[in-house]
């Protein structure tokens, strides 16, 4: 039997691509809201903050309606990769499957953990470490669905643990294979900055229909932390992706060629603009959230010049190696490439300035906290100087290598960006903590007036929430893609007419057409979740 | 700072949020350069193939099935590996006590014992997957290589050289 299969006039392959990418949409939600609720209540018992402890209520409450909506997307997924791929299935099962059955044991244990996590809310409250403790075993059995899962998609990407007639020696192998890890800790990033933006953006739309000023300003925080946590997981990504590429490259240089400068070269264009669209707008979030902060206002000099830093690498990092043009501008300018653009797109120019983006984006952030504080500590001049120090000699640095990884080969110029990346590491850890020590009992010269935001900033919350799902449904593409023709690269070929790699552009429409129904999909679970809220607001006042 | 705000649909703003954001996204990617990878072909070699067809026949595996122009250029830079044009004329003379013929097998099946120098061993073994050329494929390419600045020796017959081919000569 051909894998190929046609239903209802649509490809087998269209029809898997859409389930698998909602499924994987719906599940990073369903990992990333437990993840967001935790931390949440965490905060709130260690502050006493009743706010935290509501929101994460809240948030707890959507964990058991999209867990029941996920497990069936992932139905649908597996029993159409059955009945659409099933030569492809017969011989993944026979590889993994013991994997398989701790999968599904897996998923029962993530089910009464998330039963008893949002059932017990209210019951558990005096017994918040207890409780706090069954949000903690949640997220570990979400975790670990999560990496199994991985363990089976990067198997598909870099096989191990098999002969080159795909004959199992190892599971461990095939589990651990080289993109096991690197996956497991960008997805886990990713999903805390997904499901922070979606939050935030949940916040912004609720922010904009609030009816009175309480409602906005509850709404301003909700979006406000949902941002926060959002960007602590960003600026940590790249790194990760970074890590994940670089083994891709290790496992097989050609499929990281094919990713890079092959056929799907285009696309990292489409997704500079996506990841820049996403840093400027948390960046301009913040940016504008500093107008509603009493003493935030001696920092504003400072914006225009972090906007320009920012434009600046941003416009670098989205120029095309080569330009679309015609015969007759080819002709103009001489050559295929463009003698200054092309300078500028090429890997030693977009790894400086995504570096530099990162750092400038640090900076946003420290203004914002700084800004309704005065530091009291007695070094405190000195601890300035040195933090924008670091600061100013690592951007320096950065920059010198992403010059000298002109003049370089190529083998010395990929240690170049892993010492850019190591830099920008060693601000994080450094200066934090320094800036923590540096406002350790500040004087606070102005409350942050809550609810006192223009609408804008809320638009821009809900654009970083949608294009980070479209971002991830264009990584879904890649990722699949970039094993061409084979369902398991070097080992299962698939040489059946859907089994080719389609034109951006077509793969856009199929992503778009994933976002709108997740965000469906995300409309109906908050949906369902007021109507519970209201059901429980009832039944507190009846009793 | 106060402000007014009037009072917006939440499914409504979000709804149409999306669609635009994926709409502007969506049309980007339409503006930009479309490649499509289709799976390679079959390609049939027979014994009675002259040797244009042969060379012919290398240049479309080249171009398409082997992938080599992922990597490789003809008549360009040759960034990530050599530039082929000249290569007939080139391999001829490349080893020591090698034909040219020897010289472009074992650079197809044992690509890395002998790597140009400024360039670092990355080729895979083109009869492997991901590749997975079959034997008269590759005869197809040597003929096309061949072609290129030298004169073609092999024909849809050759066998390669085992005695010879993917062994270390000293200094390798």
């Amino acid at each position: 039997m051909p894998d190929h299969i046609t239903l209802f006039g649509i490809s087998s392959r269209e029809i898997l691509w859409v389930f698998a990418q909602l499924h994987l949409n719906l599940a990073a939600f369903v990992i990333a809201v437990p993840t967001f609720a935790l931390i949440v209540e965490i905060i709130g018992f260690k502050t006493r903050d009743k706010r935290y402890d509501k929101l994460a209520k809240d948030f707890a409450r959507l964990i058991t309606i999209s867990l029941s909506l996920t497990s069936i997307l992932g139905a649908i997924f597996l029993f159409s990769i059955i009945a659409l791929y099933p030569k492809f299935f017969s011989y993944f099962s026979q590889v993994f499957s013991g994997t398989m059955i701790f999968y599904a044991m897996l998923f029962f244990g993530e089910f009464i953990s998330a039963y008893l996590y949002y059932y017990g809310w209210d019951r558990l409250k005096d017994k918040k470490l207890l409780h706090i403790f069954i949000g903690f075993f949640l997220n570990i059995f979400g975790i670990a669905i999560m990496f199994v899962a991985n363990a089976w998609v990067t198997f598909m990407m870099m096989p191990s643990g098999v002969k080159e007639t795909g004959e199992l020696y190892s599971l461990w192998s095939a589990i651990n294979n080289p993109g096991w890890w690197p996956l497991n800790v960008h997805r886990l990033i990713a999903n805390l900055a997904f499901g922070g933006a979606i939050v935030a953006a949940y916040a912004a739309s609720n922010f904009l229909s609030a009816e009175n000023e309480n409602e906005r300003a509850y709404y301003d925080w909700m979006g406000y932390v949902g941002n926060f946590i959002a960007v602590s997981a960003i600026i940590p990504l790249p790194f990760a992706g970074y890590w994940f590429g670089l083994e891709i490259y290790k496992y097989d240089q050609q499929m990281g060629i094919t990713l890079m400068g092959g056929v799907l070269s285009w696309l990292w264009i489409l997704q500079a603009i996506i990841i820049g669209v996403i840093f400027l707008g948390i960046n301009y979030y913040l940016w504008v959230g500093m107008e509603r902060i009493k003493g935030a206002e001696r920092y504003r000099k400072y914006v225009p010049a972090l906007l320009l830093i920012m434009t600046i690498c941003f416009i670098i990092w989205f120029t095309p190696h080569s330009l679309v043009a015609s015969l007759e501008e080819a002709r103009k300018i001489g050559a295929t490439f463009h003698p200054l653009l092309s300078v500028l797109g090429i890997m030693t120019a977009k790894n400086t300035v995504v570096n530099i983006m990162i750092l400038s984006t640090f900076l946003s952030f420290i203004i914002y906290r700084r800004s309704s504080k005065i530091p009291n500590t007695s070094w405190a001049r000195f601890g300035n100087f040195i933090f924008f120090s670091i600061i100013a000699v690592v951007a320096g640095y950065i920059i010198y290598l992403g010059i000298k990884g002109y003049y370089v080969e190529t083998t010395v110029r990929i240690n170049y960006s892993m010492y850019q990346v190591l830099s920008v590491l060693f601000v994080f850890i450094v200066c934090t903590p320094l800036d923590i020590a540096i406002y350790h009992k500040s004087k606070v010269i102005g409350s942050i007036k809550w609810g006192r935001m223009p609408p804008r900033s809320q638009y821009m919350l809900i654009v970083i929430a949608v294009s980070f799902t479209w971002l991830m449904g264009l990584m879904g593409f890649a990722r699949s893609s970039s094993r061409l023709n084979w369902h398991v690269y070097k080992i299962m070929e698939d040489t059946s007419p859907s089994a080719f790699v389609p034109s951006l552009g077509y793969a856009a429409k199929v992503v778009s057409l994933i976002t709108i129904i997740f965000f469906i999909m995300v409309g109906v679970i908050f949906f369902i979740s007021k109507m519970l809220e209201h059901h429980e607001e009832e039944r507190l006042q009846l009793k | 700072m106060a402000q007014q705000h009037e009072k917006k649909n939440p499914a409504f703003v979000f709804g149409l949020t999306v669609l635009l954001v994926s709409f502007v996204y969506t049309l980007i990617a339409n503006s930009i350069p479309q490649i499509e990878f289709r799976p390679p072909e079959k390609v049939k070699i027979t014994p009675d193939m002259g040797q244009r067809d042969l060379a012919r026949m290398g240049k479309k595996i080249l171009n398409d099935k082997g992938k080599c122009l992922l990597c490789h250029t003809i008549g360009g830079e040759g960034l990530r590996a050599p530039d082929l044009a000249g290569i007939g004329k080139r391999a001829e003379k490349r080893k020591k006590g090698y034909s040219s013929e020897d010289y472009l097998f074992e650079s197809l099946y044992y690509p890395n014992i002998y790597v140009v120098e400024g360039y670092v061993p990355s080729m895979p073994p083109v009869n492997k997957p991901p590749i997975n050329l079959s034997d008269e494929e590759i005869v197809a390419i040597v003929s096309f290589l061949q072609s290129l600045g030298g004169e073609v020796s092999v024909k849809s017959t050759t066998k390669p050289n085992s005695e010879k081919i993917g062994k270390k000569q000293e200094g390798e």
